[in-house]
């Protein structure tokens, strides 16, 4: 359990814009896809939510524009730059290798 | 309702020690929507309005940490910011009072020139069809300008927009200074000016009309426009409070 919590954790930059390559989204949006896939097990943080956000804002991977909202406050929507989709898939190869390599070295030798 | 309340209080709180510049503003707006529709959610999947409140504020986290890469590099502080809004409130305020009253001005000059029509009382080349032309022109006239200043007003954005707003562009009170007197040399200069070419007109439209029995209303035009002008500036430039 917490050990794949730390993993998700590890893993937050790319779950984000994999959650954006479909469509813009935003915050609480992305966090409810996150709950959806996973059953209602795991969610993000807002705080680390928002953390990654700036740091994707900052390499360029994803850009942010206000919502329209008439009522209430507005929201805020990111969506993914061609940078970004690169770094999604990059994101992806490297969790698949990872994935191989941790299957290797827990699984018993046949 | 009563409950978003509670959440953009919660809200203030949490930012109450955070460095005031357009990206944690942006932060809290960004923040304070996601929570109120995850709150809305929670309502209407039955949560008690206690619970969803707690659920919504137990999943912000360490939102502190947030501010720590926001740092305080721009200019404005947290007073900058609350003064910015209370004058951009009291610029709007004040823009809505001016305008109202023009159009009661524009009213009145209508209804004074058809008033005047309907007694048939002359002034020099205006009477009958032609007064009431003139007092619809007059009226328009002033009308453009409540107009103007009405779209003005809607302009001024919330707060949160402060995005690309630089607060006086970083300027020091000194340049401020410099620049206000400077400013006041010009407009000194130009309400010079207005008051000459007023008495120029006086004398050249009383000789022309020999209507000297109300050319005289000409200097209190030029008054009305002097209070008028002082006015706009004092909302349109409001002075620096040091």
């Amino acid at each position: 359990m917490s050990i794949t919590a730390d993993l998700i954790r590890g893993h937050t930059e790319t779950i984000i814009l994999a959650s954006l390559v479909e469509h813009d989204s935003y915050g609480y949006q992305i966090n409810k896809d996150i709950l959806r896939k996973t059953d209602h097990r795991y969610e993000l943080k807002e705080a680390t939510l928002y953390t990654a956000f700036r740091r994707l804002e900052q390499a360029g991977y994803i850009t942010a524009y206000w919502g329209d909202e008439k009522v209430g406050a507005r929201r805020r929507y990111y969506s993914i730059t061609q940078e970004g989709r690169k770094a999604c898939e990059r994101g992806l190869r490297e969790w698949k290798e990872a994935k191989t390599v941790i299957d290797r070295l827990l699984e018993p030798d046949q | 309702m009563m409950d978003n309340l509670r959440i953009r209080k919660y809200m203030d709180q949490l930012f109450e020690n955070a460095p005031i510049n357009h990206r944690t503003l942006e932060l809290k707006e960004e923040l304070i929507a996601n929570a109120l529709e995850k709150y809305n959610d929670l309502t209407l999947r039955g949560y008690g309005e206690d619970e969803a409140f707690q659920q919504v504020v137990g999943s912000l986290g360490n939102v502190q940490q947030l501010f720590a890469d926001m740092g305080t590099d721009e200019d404005y502080s947290q007073a900058y910011y609350l003064q910015w809004a209370r004058e951009a409130q009291e610029k709007k305020a004040a823009l809505t009072a001016v305008s109202a009253g023009l159009f009661l001005l524009a009213g009145a000059v209508l209804i004074i020139s058809l008033l005047l029509q309907w007694y048939d009382i002359k002034l020099p080349y205006f009477h009958g069809q032609s007064l009431s032309f003139l007092g619809i022109g007059i009226a328009l006239l002033i009308c453009i300008v409540p107009v103007s200043m009405l779209i003005y007003a809607h302009r001024i954005q919330p707060p949160v927009e402060l995005t690309g707003y630089a607060p006086g562009g970083g300027v020091s009170s000194e340049t401020r200074k410099r620049r206000r007197k400077r400013f006041n040399q010009i407009k000194g200069s130009l309400e010079g000016l207005m008051w000459l070419l007023i008495v120029i007109f006086y004398f050249i439209i009383s000789f022309a009309t020999h209507a000297w029995y109300i050319t005289w209303i000409l200097f209190l035009i030029g008054a009305a426009v002097e209070c008028l002008l002082d006015a706009l500036i004092k909302i349109f430039f409001p002075v620096d409070r040091e």
